[in-house]
């Protein structure tokens, strides 16, 4: 699993935010893990389109709020891609079978991962984003 | 079979709420069953469904045989059971599709796996018993917001559906920010009533051109910036007003292009289902356009609109009928399409 | 008297059905992660073999858990409705004791009198239990839970015995099993007696017949710590999600 070091970016707008998405697909790796933070509209799950079109998903993401997760075979790696925000704990992600994801041989990319950060391992990656000063500015820490 | 009549049972567990419901003939309703509305935990006095996949697994033999009971009948005179298979929630649907499979095999009878969205459209068979395909379908949800071509039973044409968000989703993301809580639809929608839908002029998105497809991703970002706006100026919000603007701005987009889709296939009903089919201003605002045009619109009552075994096992009987059943392996497939 | 057994928590779904003399059909899957296609068509091969109809089952076993979260859950639904189906009792095995049995051959041809399964819990954890093997049948010296897998190890150590490892999570943590226990005082079972199988679940609900009830109350035994109860070392994740780094 890759490491990354803490990386700020600061995102003009969407064309960035693809470029961004697609230089993180190109480094990942099975078995991956992608905690992502921030509040409703900062771009969580635009960044995961961008991702998915990195690894050459084929399906259009849409949001997976209302199921969780789901699933895309398409691409280079398996993807799973959840979205907690409906959960309350780890607990619950546990509860409803996401261990099998999680440490499978897919990408798995969790939208609000804060709600469940005390089940996920050490190696993930965090991604964090924020809303900058412009409207379709965004700040994205990498750690 | 009972009085001569074929009796199927189907099971709902996609998601949510664990549900079983028997049809006679394919569209009379002998049994409702659904889990949420028998569990007297439910605190918040609205329907607050149950994440954890283990209720489903708790809940799914008392709902069968609660169902059974409703219908007045035994295991043994079952002729056909139904399930959802996809899509949904892999932890969720394979309750649903294991307990299907145990019956099916215990009994020697046949089984069908259902597409949940097929199911939803169904939902409308068993409301209006004269209704036939073909006819042109709006489905909204929590989950899932399309416009379908029905061609015949189980057989459709997926014309557009969602990028991002589904409208129900965001709905209830808008209402959780102005502190209306969850499940948000119903929440909006009792509030947009005392709301000027004109207050706040939310663009409305269309996409490119002849699309059916919907997004509602940007329009949910305009509410939170419209909120967070004003919250940092220091004017109060009107809830009222929010919800019923964005509301609009939802309802106008679903209502415009399910009409235009009507109109360009030469369909003279619009089938609604989903969760989202019991919004008022949605019912009010299609039946209005729809009616300019000569284009009836039919939707099931509110208890059919949510998910529900009903619709399941109308859609299996249909299924069956035109010879499409599923072998033992049958499997969930959490990202079935059409 | 026919009981059907259903083993799903590990990674090869499996089913067997045991007869009042003790005659039984195994039926494995080939396929891993593949439960919920397999274990309707492993049934229904077990009762073509032994040329019965769904209606003669008296018994449903399931094995319980620990282990996959989704393995469990088909499983028991299955049991339980397979049981209400055909008007019969079921009864909930535990995985680890399955896994024990499966692994006593073994133990037995090896001289060794106690089994330590393993079922890998990932972060470190383990679901883990000791059982002896004596005249009548297994006993379990340690505890079933779980455990972290420096703390199962100390435990296993403290019995001072030799042991037969088995499980996957032997295969996981064979690392640090080799650097904490000591050469010679540990096995580990051959790889054919080393997952679960339902064969050693149909044989445990076989001895345990006076503790078959209705169907609704065969429940999974997840055996898992909430976060809250868990003390797992904390990393730098929490930190990072929050900007604290």
């Amino acid at each position: 699993m890759r490491q990354f070091s803490e990386r700020r970016i600061s995102i003009k707008g969407v064309d960035e935010m693809r470029e961004l998405g697609l230089e993180l697909a190109a480094a990942l790796e099975p078995g991956d893990i992608i905690a992502m933070v921030g509040n409703l509209g900062t771009g969580k799950t635009t960044l995961s389109k961008y991702i998915a079109e990195g690894l050459g998903v084929t399906e259009a993401l849409s949001s997976p709020t209302f199921n969780i997760v789901k699933e895309y075979r398409s691409g280079r790696l398996p993807l799973f891609h959840f979205d907690v925000y409906r959960l309350s704990s780890g607990d619950d992600l546990v509860d409803i079978g996401a261990e099998d994801y999680l440490y499978g041989d897919g990408v798995c990319l969790i939208e609000w991962a804060d709600i469940v950060a005390d089940i996920l391992p050490e190696e993930t990656i965090v991604i964090r984003l924020e809303y900058g000063e412009n409207e379709g500015a965004r700040e994205v820490t990498i750690c | 079979m009972l009085d001569g009549k074929h009796i199927t049972l189907g099971i709902e567990s996609s998601c949510d709420e664990t549900a079983v419901g028997i049809v006679a003939d394919g569209r009379e309703l002998l049994a409702n069953v659904i889990s949420s509305q028998i569990d007297i935990h439910t605190k918040f006095g609205g329907v607050v469904p149950e994440i954890a996949s283990r209720k489903h697994l708790e809940n799914i033999n008392r709902v069968i045989d609660a169902a059974l009971g409703e219908a007045g009948i035994t295991l043994d005179q079952v002729d056909l059971i139904g399930v959802t298979k996809g899509p949904g929630l892999v932890g969720a649907l394979l309750v649903g599709v294991a307990a299907a499979k145990a019956l099916a095999w215990t009994k020697g009878i046949p089984l069908v796996g259902v597409n949940h969205m097929h199911g939803h459209i169904a939902s409308n068979y068993i409301e209006h018993k004269e209704l036939e395909p073909p006819f042109m379908s709006l489905v909204v949800s929590g989950g899932h917001t399309n416009i379908i071509m029905v061609d015949d039973y189980n057989t459709c044409r997926k014309l557009g559906s969602t990028r991002d968000d589904a409208a129900g989703e965001a709905f209830d993301k808008v209402a959780r920010v102005i502190g209306l809580g969850y499940p948000g639809g119903p929440k909006v929608d009792r509030a947009a009533k005392e709301g000027d839908r004109d207050a706040i002029p939310f663009k409305r998105v269309y996409l490119e051109k002849g699309s059916y497809d919907f997004s509602f991703s940007g329009l949910k970002t305009q509410a939170l910036n419209y909120i967070n706006t004003e919250r940092q100026a220091g004017r109060p919000i009107d809830v009222n007003n929010i919800a019923a603007s964005f509301q609009e701005a939802v309802v106008e987009v679903l209502v415009d292009k399910a009409v235009a889709a009507a109109l360009e296939y030469g369909q003279k009903r619009i089938v609604m289902a989903g969760g989202v089919a019991s919004n008022s201003r949605l019912r009010e605002l299609i039946t209005e356009r729809a009616g300019a045009c000569g284009i009836e619109i039919l939707r099931p009552s509110p208890v059919l609109c949510t998910d529900n075994g009903v619709m399941i096992a109308c859609s299996a009987y249909y299924a069956y009928r035109k010879g499409e059943t599923s072998d033992l392996t049958l499997d969930a497939d959490p990202a079935l399409e059409f | 008297m026919l009981i059907a057994a259903f083993e799903t928590t590990g990674r090869n779904a499996s089913c067997a059905l045991i007869d009042e003399t003790g005659r039984l059909i195994v039926e494995r899957s080939e396929e891993k992660m593949n439960h919920l296609k397999d274990i309707i068509v492993l049934l229904d091969r077990c009762f073509k073999i032994a040329g019965a109809a769904p209606g003669e089952l008296t018994h449903a076993a399931a094995s319980v858990g620990p282990g996959s979260f989704t393995g469990i859950r088909i499983g028991v639904t299955t049991a339980r409705t397979v049981a209400q189906a055909a008007g019969a009792k079921a009864i909930g095995i535990s995985s680890l004791e399955g896994m024990a049995l499966e692994a006593s051959d073994c133990a037995r041809e090896a001289g060794i009198e106690y089994i330590v399964p393993l079922i890998n819990a990932r972060r470190n954890q383990t679901y883990s239990a000791a059982y002896r093997l004596t005249d009548d049948g297994l006993k379990l010296v340690l505890k079933d839970r779980q455990y972290m897998i420096d703390e199962l190890l100390n435990e296993v150590k403290g019995l001072g015995e030799r042991v037969l490892l088995t499980g996957d999570g032997a295969d996981s943590y064979l690392a640090v099993i080799e650097e904490t226990l000591s050469d010679g005082s540990y096995e580990l079972a051959p790889e054919e007696a080393r997952y679960p199988s339902a064969g050693s679940i149909a044989r445990l609900a076989l001895s345990r017949l006076e503790s078959a009830g209705g169907y609704e109350e065969l429940l999974p035994d997840y055996m898992r710590l909430s976060e809250a109860e868990q003390r797992l070392k904390e990393g730098t994740l929490s930190k990072r999600i929050r900007g604290e780094l």
